[in-house]
């Protein structure tokens, strides 16, 4: 067996990432298996498996390195201490037991030789092997196999035998890759000037204390006085986290007195908590660059069924869900590079979010047709840990469809059994346009029907539109087509599902009940009259003097107008520029609108149209929701996170904010997020 | 009343209640209240779809690309396929990554002197974050003018960690350390060597530190300069980091064959 190297991380290119070379000494080719188990308890399991650094994984790679030892565990030393266990100036070597390993190093258990020592070709050998094996390391883990505890760290070098866990190795790194003190306390009393440190004080003015922002004013300062000082200053409030709540502790820096810390307990004084939010942000703040994290890309879904949206964020080659509690998210699956089954993420990822197996939790579709050699369409489902899994990958084709490039998919139960399921078109990549209808068996999809070129009275050209809505009210999702580029004049189809097909239950040629159909029609669909089948707003701001809006109401075979707006709805003056969301903001069951204009007017604003089934009362907010600054690059995700009736909030995003609002009908802001997701007690990072 | 667009300036603040509507386009018409099916101008030279609702089935022309013919299968009864192979890379992909490239260097500082002891060039791209942390850092100069900078938290320290049970670290400072610096190839010319500069220094804290140009600039006197080297040449670099670097940049070393 010859030496080797597995990326067992990969997040981007190592010029951009934090990358961690991870080697071991002792390992025999008999051990590769078992070193191979344990990299992964140290480090995907445990270290990169929880709190910051599963949120973050993004910004790391990992490179396993295979040295082969000739013998099976590591050299060892023992020492005669004298009596000094903490001086190791006065110790004597006892004896010494070589053996024959990759790297040489030599385990003493000795804490005042910091455990373990290097031998006499050591240092040559780890810089061969990572000159070797890793292309750039900013950290290197080297485990030793010898399975007492100890380790050794400093110099972005950790060196661990086996006896540790990985939250030893977590505090580590937060020496490593955040410069964090340790918080905990000695009987030393600490007498100097302010510490470096983010993490430690000697300054105990709440005005001008390094971590105020995250104190409540409610909290006492200092918190707690005395040597290595827990609650001291009057009572703990009930809710107070001894790991989360910030306040000024007294012991820290390794001192008893005189010395503070910002929590009675983080990481970084013993270890299993999680970081503290001083250290957490610190931590955030310092690696976030190499993330590449943006809120550009999100998707919401309730992907645990409990009735509120949660929220997916795509970010070039990872995802993360963040669940919904009602009034905030926190992440609970960060996935990088790929989930099993396996699906690998890339930036041109498309998601489709659909409850595609019935099971009243959503799934997602990803497609991809961009990044690899051939386009992909994968179903990724829940795997009962919070995450998601990959059962279904079609590379290329399915039996009836080949994908292309501009392929572009519709979610729909389009036979009504309760999975939903897919329709794709593509207008544009063959002699003639292509639609297929993709059903879901819960595990798979199958292409059901397809149409060449033609659909019933319908003849497909690379301009057709659609939109998904049941519009005859008997359980099945249908198609509206529109056309407004590729004839004479406008067409619009109403193609009714017979679930394992479609048959024009009306077609609009031209003009529809009080609407002059041109090319800039954008159509809704939405039961905007409560009676089960689905209607369809229609909206026009180019082809006209003024903006139009119209309510098309379905009959179930075809459309009448409710309600044609010129101009204006009561409470909206519409513009050229305004853009529309289906929503049902009071939760009558009757699919009402959110509108947004931010190009038309000196300033932006947001709005709702709330749906009488006949009419439309609106109401609007200007430049601000709540601290929500309304802004160009605003991003809209109508949702129901807050799993109440009806379908009343928006995710706000754009590149860095992420913003929870709720529409009762007046719009408000429950929760703003900026760069990343996390639900400080109090405080935020900004 | 609102007010007409103009192109002069925005209108001001949306009315509310606003009863008369506001013109977008003078230019257009209005639609009317009951538009009538031919009421609208065809598309010039445009044709129209089947009136009967019978639409030609498509003719491909010689060559054209179009699907195989499918047969209606019905529901599949396997379950969906949990794929044995790797999603396949396109080859253009790894064919352009390389042509973005950084130089990674490992130097060894003793005493306040600095050493090249490895050097390598790495393929693709080099981001460095804007902002680090700790009480050390890298910046790598040519003619005065900064063009790496990084953190280095954590030199020059050893740390036992913990008894069992216990928090303390036993901590002993190291009279030799080691740091890697990486610089973009892109703003090494070939014969920079001898003119590349690089300084570690040390803060009075470790808070998080943003840099904009350079650290002996924006942070004065807070810098302290810790290492220096100026040049790479026979004297600072390794023999062996010394003949990679000379098949990298030959022009920065007199007497080399290009």
């Amino acid at each position: 067996m010859a030496d080797s190297v597995t990326q067992i991380l990969s997040s981007g290119p190592p010029g951009t990432k934090i990358n961690i070379a991870v080697l071991g000494d002792g390992f025999a080719a008999a051990d590769q298996a078992f070193y191979n188990d344990k990299v992964k308890e140290f480090l995907l399991d445990g270290v990169f498996g929880h709190d910051y650094f599963y949120e973050d994984k993004q910004a790391f790679n990992i490179f396993r390195v295979n040295l082969i030892s000739s013998d099976s565990g590591v050299s060892t030393r023992v020492y005669d201490e004298h009596g000094t266990p903490d001086d190791g100036s006065d110790d004597t070597i006892v004896s010494t037991t070589l053996k024959n390993t990759a790297l040489g190093y030599i385990f003493s258990g000795s804490w005042a030789h910091c455990w373990l020592e290097r031998g006499a070709n050591t240092a040559t050998l780890v810089a061969n092997a990572l000159s070797t094996w890793v292309p750039d390391y900013n950290l290197v883990v080297i485990f030793l196999n010898d399975p007492r505890y100890g380790g050794c760290g400093g110099g972005g070098f950790q060196i661990v035998p086996l006896g540790i866990d990985w939250h030893v190795l977590a505090h580590e790194f937060g020496h490593g890759l955040g410069a964090l003190a340790d918080e905990y306390c000695t009987s030393r009393v600490y007498s100097g000037g302010e510490p470096g440190n983010v993490d430690v004080t000697v300054n105990t003015n709440r005005n001008s204390l390094k971590w105020k922002r995250y104190v409540n004013p409610a909290t006492p300062v200092p918190t707690g006085v005395g040597s290595c000082a827990s609650f001291t200053q009057g009572t703990r409030p009930a809710d107070w986290d001894d790991t989360q709540s910030v306040g000024l502790f007294e012991g820290g820096g390794t001192n008893g007195t005189g010395m503070y810390r910002p929590v009675i307990n983080c990481r970084m004084r013993s270890n299993t908590p999680e970081y503290c939010p001083v250290c957490y942000t610190h931590m955030k703040e310092t690696n976030d660059a190499k993330t590449e994290h943006t809120f550009l890309d999100c998707h919401a879904g309730d992907f645990n069924g409990d009735g509120k949206d949660d929220l997916l964020v795509h970010n070039g080659n990872s995802i993360q869900i963040f669940r919904s509690g009602g009034h905030q998210l926190d992440i609970v699956f960060s996935a990088t590079e790929r989930v099993p089954g396996s699906w690998q993420f890339t930036a041109g990822d498309q998601f489709f979010i659909g409850d595609f197996n019935g099971d009243g939790k959503q799934e997602v579709v990803v497609y991809n047709s961009t990044n690899w050699v051939m386009p992909y369409l994968g179903l990724l489902v829940d795997d009962g840990n919070n995450g998601l899994r990959l059962i279904a990958r079609y590379d290329g084709s399915m039996p009836g469809w080949q994908f292309s490039r501009h392929d572009k998919f519709y979610v729909g139960d389009f036979n009504g059994d309760g999975k939903q399921d897919l329709v794709v078109f593509n207008g544009s990549d063959w002699a003639f346009p292509y639609l297929g209808l993709l059903l879901s068996t819960g595990t798979s999809f199958y292409l059901a029907h397809r149409y060449d070129g033609t659909m019933p009275s319908w003849q497909m050209t690379p301009g057709d539109q659609f939109v998904v809505g049941d519009f005859n009210g008997d359980r099945k999702s249908d198609l509206f087509v529109f056309n407004g580029s590729n004839w004479a004049y406008p067409y619009l189809g109403m193609l009714q599902s017979t679930g394992s097909g479609f048959t024009m239950a009306h077609r609009y040629d031209n003009v529809l009940p009080s609407w002059q159909m041109t090319s800039g029609d954008r159509f809704y669909a939405g039961d905007f009259n409560g009676d089960g089948k689905c209607d369809l707003y229609v909206f026009n701001g180019n082809n006209w003097a003024i903006p139009y809006l119209g309510m098309l109401h379905s009959t179930g075979s075809g459309l009448t107008m409710s309600h044609r707006y010129d101009g204006n709805v009561p409470g909206w003056q519409m513009r050229r520029n305004d853009q529309f969301w289906i929503g049902d903001v009071n939760g009558d069951g009757r699919a009402d609108l959110f509108v947004y204009n931010c190009n038309d007017w000196a300033t932006q604003y947001l709005g709702t149209m709330v749906s009488s089934a006949v009419s439309l009362s609106a109401s609007w907010t200007a430049d601000w929701v709540g601290e929500w600054n309304l802004g160009t690059v605003d991003r809209f995700e109508p949702c129901n996170f807050e799993g109440v009736r009806g379908r009343r909030d928006l995710i706000v995003h754009n590149h860095d904010w992420l913003g929870l609002i709720r529409a009762d009908p007046n719009l408000q802001l429950q929760k703003i997020y900026y760069r990343w997701i996390h639900n400080y007690r109090y405080g935020r990072n900004w | 009343m609102a007010n007409q667009i103009s192109q002069e300036s925005m209108p001001n603040r949306m009315q509310e209640g606003a009863s008369e509507s506001l013109i977008d386009n003078p230019r257009l018409g209005r639609m009317a209240a009951a538009p009538e099916k031919e009421s609208a101008q065809a598309t010039s030279g445009r044709s129209t779809m089947a009136s009967d609702g019978k639409e030609k089935p498509p003719a491909a022309a010689s060559g054209a690309r179009v699907m195989e013919s499918f047969a209606h299968p019905g529901k599949p009864s396997s379950s969906g396929d949990a794929p044995a192979t790797e999603m396949q890379a396109h080859p253009r992909v790894a064919a352009t990554e390389p042509a973005q490239s950084y130089l990674r260097l490992r130097v060894r500082v003793t005493d306040g002197r600095m050493r090249v002891i490895d050097a390598h060039s790495v393929d693709g791209p080099l981001t460095h974050s804007p902002s680090f942390a700790g009480e050390h850092a890298y910046e790598a100069s040519l003619d005065s003018q900064s063009i790496a900078v990084e953190g280095l938290p954590d030199v020059g320290v050893s740390r036992s960690y913990p008894r069992p049970g216990q928090h303390e670290h036993h901590i002993a400072d190291r009279r030799t350390f080691e740091f890697t610096a990486r610089i973009a190839r892109s703003s090494l010319p070939a014969n920079a060597l001898g003119r590349l500069a690089l300084t570690v220094y040390r803060f009075p804290d470790a808070s998080g530190k943003s840099v904009k140009s350079s650290l002996s600039r924006e942070f004065g006197q807070q810098a302290k300069v810790v290492a220096h080297l100026d040049g790479i040449r026979e004297d600072t670099a390794d023999p062996k980091a010394l003949e990679h670097l000379r098949s990298l940049f030959p022009s920065s070393f007199p007497g080399t064959r290009s």
